[in-house]
């Protein structure tokens, strides 16, 4: 028999058919499964929609929920309609360019099983899947994991309670890039007395880019999608 | 030694709330700099990397901070009413 996790796996995804293939081969390999997975296409130019179309059909021992959007209106709104869709009470997310390590669903959610009411959320580790000096830089200096004061979770790679989510509205679907949707999420629990954690041993393996102009409009996008955020929070503090 | 894009504001008396004392974004000043360049003497020191890493690292972060000041400038001028929480 398998073993299942009862949570529902997020995964928005655009015009990222390679990297969202890889994905999904290794979620294949995770020791439990989760109990279902929930692919949000962005409305993608590329094959994306076949694929997914074509993974639909084959037997992986999980749910499968695919929702293909009209239009694109960021990862936000993708991620909202998997919290939406999704059935069970904790819900991870993960980045369509990561590979997963075979016990990461088992590490992530483990920590929200336990007593503990105000934990909302788990963010976990990325190492990079490939080595070139921009992923060392960004692995090094820990870019993408919750920062030591464990203010905000970077959906890269976290699970959250889907309750907790719901009561404040999901993420800031104004925030239409990849940037600050996370931070302006984390914000409002934080804002709300809700906690989270960290855990050191649930791992992804991200495929950071190594293109320099995609770094400087990488930073340019967490640049202003931050300070949306702190625009939003000041805002409804002010309200 | 952990750092984070998002770090400590340096004009702390804007904050009142303790748990936002942290996510105001590092800016592009020499202060910034400097941690930037200690922390990657920190890599160099502890993690071995080799001193070419360390100055494209160096380069990376200068780049980093100078675009991500660069995006929180263009919504600043976006929101120009954005709010003080003092007021």
């Amino acid at each position: 028999m398998i073993r299942k996790i009862r949570v529902s796996l997020i995964i928005p995804t655009y015009n990222r058919i390679l990297k969202l293939f890889r994905l999904l081969k290794s979620l294949n390999q995770l020791e439990p499964l989760p109990d279902e997975v929930i692919i949000i296409d962005d409305h993608s130019n590329d094959q994306t929609p076949e694929l997914l179309k074509r993974w639909e059909e084959i037997k992986n021992g999980f749910c499968k929920k695919i929702v293909l959007k009209d239009h694109n209106k960021g990862p936000a709104h993708s991620r909202n309609i998997g919290i939406e869709t999704a059935s069970n009470d904790l819900v991870a997310f993960l980045d369509d360019d990561v590979v997963v390590k075979n016990d990461w669903i088992r590490r992530i959610t483990t920590p929200l099983s336990n007593e503990n009411k105000n934990l909302v959320g788990v963010g976990g580790v990325v190492k990079a899947f490939k080595k070139h000096i921009i992923s060392q830089y960004y692995v090094i200096h820990k870019i993408l994991e919750a920062p030591i004061q464990l203010n905000y979770l970077p959906t890269v790679n976290c699970c959250f309670k889907k309750e907790q989510l719901m009561n404040i509205g999901g993420f800031n679907t104004s925030i239409s890039f990849a940037g600050g949707e996370d931070t302006d999420l984390c914000l409002r629990l934080k804002k709300k007395g809700f906690c989270f954690k960290k855990v050191h041993d649930a791992i992804v393996y991200h495929d950071f880019s190594p293109n320099f102009l995609k770094f400087c409009q990488t930073w340019l996008r967490y640049g202003k999608g931050t300070h949306l955020a702190i625009h939003n929070l000041r805002r409804s503090i002010n309200d | 030694m952990t750092k984070s894009y998002l770090t400590n504001e340096i004009n702390q008396n804007k904050i009142s709330e303790p748990w936002e004392q942290n996510i105001i974004a590092r800016r592009f000043t020499i202060k910034n700099i400097s941690k930037q360049m200690t922390y990657n003497l920190h890599v160099y020191f502890r993690e071995k990397e080799s001193l070419t890493h360390i100055f494209i690292f160096s380069f990376l972060g200068f780049i980093q901070l100078l675009f991500y000041t660069l995006g929180a400038f263009l919504v600043k001028l976006r929101y120009r009413d954005m709010p003080s929480l003092r007021s």
